[in-house]
């Protein structure tokens, strides 16, 4: 949903957030103090998945998706919503699908696109032609102490 | 800046106009004040520039409690803190990302 509160900040989560918040790396405190809001698609939370389950196991993975999406904290934007767009994206950047869905998603939504990290790639588009969407990355969310 | 602005009291208008009819198809009456409803024009004025489909009272209030039926319990257990190195968790992605190009 767009700006209902106009003074939460809102952000589109890359698949790495969500996969270093569902592994506690990053504390899902803003979420719960409603401090943030977040919203994600499907391509995001299927990528989020594969690389949690490639690092824990298929039931891991699985439990803690399911749990994200069923406590309600983060929207989840229909694909349909923004596949034309990450396309656009896709075409005219050297840059992974699942972050252009990042960034369509932010620009449906009008948040702003949040990565884990600052990929060379994204980096290197960021350089070469600024995104008319915001990016920021994690290092705005508190970490937890554990590696 | 004002193309945006013009477009987006269009937006709205054309929410009311969609809207304001929906009063009258409910299968129950509910009261609310002049105030409130205001309020969820509103809120269906941004959920329809959103989805791009009418949206009438009952989503806006579906919208609403969806929001309201957060389950922090569910949030702590999906988030619950395991033992990875970081560094692993972004080689994964990394390599999976790699594995799409």
């Amino acid at each position: 949903m767009r700006h209902l509160n106009a003074s939460t900040p809102s952000f589109s989560f890359d698949s790495g957030v969500l996969v270093e918040m569902l592994l506690g790396k990053i504390v899902s405190g803003p979420l719960l103090e409603s401090t943030i809001t977040a919203n994600t698609c499907y391509f995001n939370l299927s990528e989020a998945e594969y690389v949690l389950c490639r690092l824990l196991d298929r039931t891991q993975a699985r439990s803690k998706v399911d749990k994200l999406v069923r406590s309600n904290y983060i929207s989840l934007t229909d694909v349909a919503e923004l596949y034309a767009n990450a396309a656009e994206i896709k075409c005219e950047r050297s840059l992974a699908l699942g972050e252009c869905y990042t960034i369509a998603n932010a620009k449906v939504t009008g948040s702003t696109a949040l990565f884990a990290f600052q990929e060379e790639d994204l980096k290197s588009e960021m350089e070469k032609k600024p995104f008319d969407v915001k990016i920021q990355f994690t290092e705005i969310l508190p970490r937890t102490g554990s590696p | 800046m004002v193309v945006m602005e013009i477009m987006y009291s269009v937006t709205v208008i054309v929410s009311i106009a969609i809207i304001a009819p929906m009063i009258f198809m409910g299968t129950t009456t509910i009261s609310i004040s002049d105030d409130l409803r205001k309020q969820l024009l509103k809120v269906a004025a941004e959920l329809q520039a959103k989805t791009g489909e009418k949206a009438d009272y009952d989503d806006v209030v579906r919208y609403l409690l969806s929001r309201v039926a957060r389950d922090e319990q569910l949030l702590k257990q999906a988030c619950a803190p395991v033992n990875v190195d970081l560094s692993r968790v972004r080689t994964e992605l990394r390599k999976g990302r790699a594995e799409d190009k």
